[in-house]
């Protein structure tokens, strides 16, 4: 039998994401303002002022994002979470890892568990950025960038990678978790947004 | 020549500057980003890192309960003195009391010193001279408002120390900036100094003598007027405008509002060289329907100016002030300088010539003015063929107090050290057998309103109507600075006497163990800087040997020699790798020769088969 091929793999499943975020919102012209815009590498397409953006780069635990599906009895979560783990969804692992309430006692092995994906999920961003010393700098022209499909915590990050300070300096002044910056600063790698040197 | 380098350092409320005199000419120093000042934050972040400069302003308001700003407003106060309390009223980081009555500062649960804090400013310029000048640096010229009493000049001393530099002379901003403006012009003149800086106001008229004598004849500011109120006023108007049209209000996301604080800076700075300008924040915020919203506004010099036409007008209200205080009218001034930041702001510009009826002068430059007078200072104090360009002086006069809370001035402002002075004085009691001397520094004629600095009660005198015993008070200030007075009964000799030594309310203990701190964390810096390299070095050629790997295998492949070289290579650059991972200095350096030699064999062996 062929075997099948699945996304099971944590740098697949990203990349899907960033995927999904560069296919969005597909440029309308808006009133007045009639010319399509052609932005570098041809990611960026055009979008209309006022036109919602979708939120691809969010990352804030939520129900639509690789989290539990709604099902009539509840998953145990520690099973949930190493049902996650054994398919290598170490982002599905955590967001449900993330939803259990810490203070509780109850589920310290949800929180174990949450704690070693977000140290794999750290690794693995690490390791795709690289070198922390390379400093990011933006690519597209500061009035081009509202036709991105980003939110305002990658607008904030933007407004950080300003060609002087490093992938270290960006992680110090965000004042974010470390794997979010990561992760924010892949995806902008990945849509052609930003570079590093 | 001058044998040793000595810089000079404005250390600034907002923003400090380096400088030194090389080959001659006083020079600014810029720091890694490029930038001629650097600001004057420091922070820690939740990893426990310590940021200094540039990168702790860009975290300033997202990490704000951490960052310190301003420490100079606290520097040398009483924890119970009001301008503390003003500071932290307006403070996002915490403070509390320190044990000697001083103020120590809260960052992730850490105490500081406010000198260690400023120490840590103080060092980061070190560094920038350092490495500019590619040696170690040891001493530095410092600057103070004129307005600084002994003890905040004492723990801008200590703060020196604290950052590994002998802080070999003090002097006042407002003459730092007029001895940059003055050197090698042998003037004498009068001139008002007009500082507004980021932070603070200080108005100054001094007096340039010949042969060295800079005399601040009336100092004046305020200490929580500053271009970052302007920036605050831009803010305001960003926020309703984008309430206006979104109906969300900004201050309510740290995120957007650290943007904003860093555009409305810059488009105050560029409102000084063109009439409008555009803040565009993208994604500056999202709605509730999880919308990305964008900020896009024009900001023109005539809005900038009319929001900000109050605390200009503030500026000029306290030069009138100051003027009329010291009796001077605006005719006697000769010369305006411009200092800080603000003073580019074209509408401040015209102001201030309005007010002195005078176009303000063109010699200074108003960010690097004070620190490169500083380093003229430090240059003088080593070169031995260079004439003393400055007089040290006594910044606020000393006296004692008399009856009625009146202030009596034993030595004047401005009086050069060493000296001595004495004064008679009688007992204001019938039969009055003791009198408590009250040493104070200040210029105010109500004791109350001066700084005491000491106090000391002399007893055993003999019982006389009122105004018939004579006390003699003696004031001498030693080469060093320190203050002794003494109070002798004329009639049966008796006498104490008391030094008064300025103090930062730190220790010697406390300022021993900060500086090992302070030493520790340059050395690891340092090593980190240091490790930083050897791994690019190490990167640098495992690249190259991995990208040699395929052809070197090809031509061993054909021989039946080398194959073992290969799996040495391998194990070089394996081991490599870790030692990277690793960030082990002894180990990368031992792993870079390695890795070099293996990087020679390959080329060496590659360059054999073209």
């Amino acid at each position: 039998m062929a075997e099948r091929s699945t996304l099971t793999n944590e740098a697949e499943l990203e990349a899907a994401r960033v995927m999904s975020s560069r296919e969005s919102s597909p440029p309308a012209p808006s009133e007045g303002r009639g010319t399509l815009l052609t932005l570098v590498n041809g990611h960026v397409s055009s979008r209309p002022p006022n036109v919602p953006a979708r939120l691809p780069l969010e990352t804030r635990p939520d129900s639509s994002r690789g989290g539990s599906a709604p099902s009539a009895r509840p998953m145990d979560p520690v099973s949930e979470i190493q049902d996650r783990l054994a398919m290598g969804d170490y982002t599905g692992a955590l967001t449900v890892a993330d939803r259990v309430p810490s203070s509780s006692g109850q589920y310290t092995e949800a929180v174990a568990l949450g704690m070693h994906c977000r140290t794999i999920l750290l690794q693995m961003h690490r390791a795709k950025v690289g070198s922390f010393d390379q400093v990011p700098f933006v690519l597209i022209e500061r009035q081009q960038l509202r036709w991105l499909s980003l939110d305002h915590r990658a607008g904030f990050l933007l407004s950080l990678m300003d060609g002087r300070l490093s992938v270290q300096e960006v992680v110090d002044t965000a004042n974010m978790p470390e794997l979010e910056v990561l992760r924010v600063l892949y995806e902008l790698l990945s849509q052609g947004v930003v570079a590093l040197r | 020549m001058a044998s040793e380098k000595v810089i000079g350092i404005d250390l600034g409320t907002t923003n400090s500057c380096v400088a030194i005199v090389e080959n001659g000419t006083p020079t600014v120093i810029p720091n890694r980003g490029g930038y001629k000042t650097t600001p004057s934050m420091v922070a820690v972040t939740e990893a426990g890192k310590r940021l200094v400069g540039h990168i702790a302003k860009r975290q300033a308001i997202t990490n704000a309960e951490n960052t310190v700003y301003a420490a100079k407003r606290l520097i040398g106060r009483k924890w119970h003195s009001a301008q503390v309390r003003n500071a932290i009223a307006t403070s996002s980081y915490r403070t509390v009391e320190g044990p000697h009555n001083d103020v120590r500062i809260v960052l992730r649960e850490k105490e500081y010193s406010v000198p260690e804090i400023s120490a840590m400013v103080l060092q980061e310029m070190r560094v920038i001279a350092e490495d500019y000048l590619g040696e170690p640096i040891a001493k530095a010229v410092v600057t103070v408002p004129a307005y600084f009493n002994d003890n905040q000049r004492q723990a801008t001393r200590d703060a020196g120390e604290i950052a590994g530099l002998e802080v070999i002379r003090i002097i006042n901003e407002p003459t730092a900036a007029a001895l940059s403006y003055g050197y090698g012009r042998n003037l004498e003149k009068t001139v008002a100094v007009y500082d507004f800086g980021g932070g603070t106001f200080d108005i100054s008229i001094l007096e340039i003598g010949q042969n060295g004598v800079f005399k601040v004849i009336a100092t004046a500011g305020d200490t929580f007027l500053g271009g970052e109120d302007i920036d605050a006023r831009v803010i305001d108007w960003l926020v309703q405008e984008f309430k206006k049209e979104h109906g969300i209000d900004l201050r309510q996301d740290r995120m957007a509002l650290q943007r904003l604080k860093d555009a409305a800076e810059k488009a105050k700075c560029e409102l000084s060289s063109v009439r409008e300008t555009e803040v565009n924040l993208p994604f500056i915020i999202s709605s509730g329907r999880n919308e990305a919203l964008h900020l896009q506004k024009v900001i023109t010099r005539p809005l900038l100016e009319q929001l900000s036409t109050d605390l200009v007008e503030r500026t000029i209200d306290i030069c009138r002030q100051t003027l009329a205080d010291a009796e001077l009218h605006t005719d006697e001034i000769e010369e305006v300088l411009l200092v800080g930041g603000m003073t580019r702001m074209p509408r401040i510009h015209l102001a201030v010539a309005e007010f002195f009826r005078r176009e303000p002068s063109k010699g200074v430059h108003p960010d690097e003015c004070v620190a490169l007078g500083a380093s003229i200072q430090g240059y003088a104090l080593v070169d031995e063929s260079q004439e003393m360009v400055l007089l040290d002086v006594t910044p606020h006069a000393l006296g004692i107090v008399t009856q009625g809370g009146y202030f009596e001035v034993l030595i004047p402002q401005n009086t050069t050290v060493p000296t001595h002075r004495q004064k008679i004085f009688t007992t204001s009691r019938e039969n009055q057998t003791a009198v408590k001397i009250l040493v104070m520094q200040g210029e105010h004629e109500l004791a109350e309103q001066n700084e005491l600095l000491g106090e000391f009660v002399l007893t055993g005198l003999r019982r006389a109507p009122k105004g018939q015993v004579e006390i003699e008070v003696t004031f001498e200030i030693n080469a060093d600075g320190i203050v002794s007075v003494r109070a002798k009964d004329l009639d049966t000799g008796l006498e104490q006497s008391i030094q008064v030594t300025a103090t930062s309310g730190l220790t010697r203990d406390e300022i021993s163990n900060m500086m090992r701190n302070a030493g520790d964390h340059l050395l690891e810096r340092r090593s980190s800087e240091e490790v930083e390299v050897a791994k690019q070095e190490a990167e640098r050629l495992i690249g190259e040997i991995e990208r040699l790997f395929p052809q070197v295998e090809q031509i061993v492949a054909q021989s039946d020699f080398g194959r073992e070289a290969i799996e040495k290579a391998r194990a070089v650059v394996d081991r490599a790798k870790i030692a990277v991972e690793k960030r082990d200095l002894a180990s990368l350096k031992e792993q870079i020769e390695g890795l070099a030699r293996t990087q020679r064999m390959f080329k060496g062996v590659v360059a054999k088969t073209l």
